[in-house]
């Protein structure tokens, strides 16, 4: 899977870097100062590295857990981010990370115990009657590459004794074991991102089929695990409602909706310069070759296909789900 | 754009054994000091030794070029080595200027296949070899002025081991060089062929296979609104939709304001297929 690991010398020698390495036998082994020396760094190509990942294994030295955007959030009044990991197994075209980076390798922070802290320091400045919302899956997928870093297994440590923290972990994976080895925890939920699987066949590159998602799904709510639906982005086709329908009917006959804890939705937006930096790394994109407009920043759909969608699937959903757990995924803007 | 792998030694008798290989001729070069030999696809640069001439030829190349950052650009030359034999290659995955500390990391790139390791830049020839590096007096140099010209996928050093704590450079001769460099010559090909393959399809990516020409032909662009247009040509090219200045809506258009207008408006119907 990679062909070269960078290690910082500062991390060489712990445990769970060893743990990983090991995993990766065949792969080029290279020391390094500080990760920001190969990852990030101008004049990379995000497209070529895709095809030639590296895996960097570094330390965060600080901001482990910083406050989540304006209007990001599942009802919970306090809402914070952390990324223990930089970009993500899978290729989905209009993943913004692509416009985000220069680089595609991906980074883990090995030093798993300072995000620990951090999050428990976090949630010890707020009342323990407020919900303190922590979100993985932000800079890269929580669980897909769980087999081989261990991290949600490891954060869930940090939030099982605190009432007042809730554990957002973001995927689209199927990477589920390490969740189905414990016992599951009620601050935490296991969000899955779903297209219709065609639209998901098209742009989500190497991302597991929707029934094979929903298949662990149902695995983890029958272990007891509370699970999010997040159909962010929302990406339009011509037959949008025929596929977005038979996605949600597929959905929700299976799921058991008691342990359905929020649905969030959001239409494709890309800030202007990720988009304009993905359009040259895939000029020959049809998705990405598509009009869109730009309003306030922000690359989406003309507006009224916007709304319209956006209006739809709060309708449809609305079949399914209450309202109060209906949740939308776009951040807002300073003015908003 | 034509795909364009440069690249660069330090010494003609390095040089040899590529220039026959490749079947490479010497061009007429205003500089006398750095010589150019190529074939179609292939320059290579005779830089001198040391990293300073080595920086001061890849400028000098990429000047002469009218090539983009999809050049590729490769290093090649002979290095001691701490753990390596005599007539092992490899690409440089980390590259150390001995003097100041300062790294670069090319990218390992797969299809390479390749061995790859550590060199370090010095200032003198190593006669210790006390690391498990690749001595050189180059690729630092090399690699520092390239990267400014190109993606830094397509830029990298590959060496061949001339000498080691068993084989001083003491009794190496030129000839020997130039059977090191010949010993790897198929593995050098085979690396140019593939950055030749990687500076192509970067090429094809600011490629706009001169839709705008026939616009440009008839109507009076900006130089702004020549970017747009070749924009939203390419645009219509991929997905599918046909513009030409035959088309009825077009070839009634006044301006190019009202052209770019009609090729919005087409685009546009792509909401509705």
């Amino acid at each position: 899977m990679y062909n070269a690991i960078y290690v910082e010398s500062e991390v060489l020698e712990q445990p769970l870097t060893q743990t990983i390495v090991s995993r990766f036998p065949a792969a080029h082994i290279i020391e390094c100062g500080r990760y920001t020396e190969i990852f990030n760094r101008r004049g990379q190509d995000f497209r070529i590295q895709k095809q030639n990942l590296s895996l960097i294994l570094a330390r965060k030295h600080d901001s482990h857990v910083l406050p989540a955007p304006n209007g990001y959030g599942v009802g919970g009044r306090y809402n914070y981010y952390f990324s223990m990991m930089l970009n993500c197994v899978y290729d989905c075209r209009y993943c913004f990370l692509q416009g985000m980076y220069q680089s595609a390798h991906h980074v883990v922070f090995v030093n798993y115990a300072d995000f620990s802290s951090a999050i428990e320091s976090t949630a010890s400045n707020h009342d323990d009657k407020e919900q303190v919302w922590f979100f993985s899956g932000y800079d890269c997928d929580s669980l897909a590459m769980e087999p081989v870093v261990g991290a949600a297994a490891y954060l869930m440590e940090s939030v099982k004794w605190r009432t007042n923290s809730w554990l957002e972990l973001r995927t689209k994976s199927t990477q589920i074991r390490s969740l189905l080895d414990c016992e599951p925890l009620p601050n935490v939920v296991v969000a899955f991102s779903l297209t219709p699987d065609r639209i998901s066949a098209s742009l989500e590159h190497k991302v597991p089929q929707v029934e094979k998602r929903l298949a662990a799904m149902l695995r983890l709510q029958e272990r007891g695990w509370k699970i999010g639906l997040r159909f962010d982005p929302l990406i339009f086709a011509s037959d949008y409602k025929i596929q977005y329908r038979s996605l949600f009917e597929n959905l929700f006959k299976n799921l058991e909706l008691d342990l359905l804890h929020s649905v969030s939705v959001g239409v494709f937006r890309l800030p202007r310069n990720f988009y304009q930096k993905i359009e040259r790394l895939y000029p020959e994109d049809k998705f990405i070759a598509q009009p869109f407009v730009q309003q306030n920043g922000q690359i989406s759909y003309p507006g009224q296909i916007d709304s319209e969608m956006k209006d739809w699937c709060y309708q449809e959903l609305n079949r399914y789900i209450d309202q109060k757990r209906i949740f939308s995924a776009e951040i807002l803007s300073e003015s908003q | 754009m034509p795909s364009q792998v440069n690249l660069v030694v330090a010494l003609k008798s390095e040089a040899y054994p590529l220039i026959n290989h490749f079947q490479l001729k010497k061009q007429n070069s205003r500089s006398t000091h750095f010589p150019i030999y190529r074939n179609n696809h292939l320059a290579l640069i005779v830089s001198g030794i040391g990293k300073e001439n080595s920086r001061n030829s890849v400028d000098f190349l990429a000047g002469v070029q009218q090539f983009n950052n999809a050049t590729a650009w490769l290093n090649i030359g002979i290095a001691g080595h701490g753990s390596r034999n005599v007539g092992e290659g490899y690409l440089a995955n980390a590259i150390e200027d001995r003097t100041t500390g300062k790294m670069h990391y090319p990218p390992v790139i797969r299809e390479f296949n390749c061995t790859t390791g550590k060199v370090t830049t010095v200032n003198e020839v190593e006669s210790q070899y006390l690391e498990d590096t690749g001595y050189d007096m180059e690729a630092f140099g090399f690699y520092s002025a390239a990267v400014k010209q190109s993606t830094v996928e397509i830029v990298h050093c590959y060496k061949v081991v001339s000498d080691n704590k068993e084989n001083s450079t003491l009794s190496l001769t030129r000839q020997d060089v130039s059977n090191l460099i010949n010993t790897q010559i198929h593995v050098i090909e085979q690396i140019c062929r593939i950055l030749q393959n990687l500076s192509e399809s970067l090429s094809a990516r600011e490629s706009n296979c001169n839709l705008s020409e026939p616009f440009l032909e008839r109507w009076k662009f900006s130089v702004t609104q020549r970017h747009l247009l070749n924009r939203l040509l390419r645009k219509c090219k991929v997905l599918d939709i046909d513009v030409t200045i035959e088309s009825n809506s077009v070839r009634h258009c006044m301006d190019s304001k009202a052209v770019m207008q009609v090729i919005r408006n087409k685009l546009d119907t792509c909401w509705k297929s």
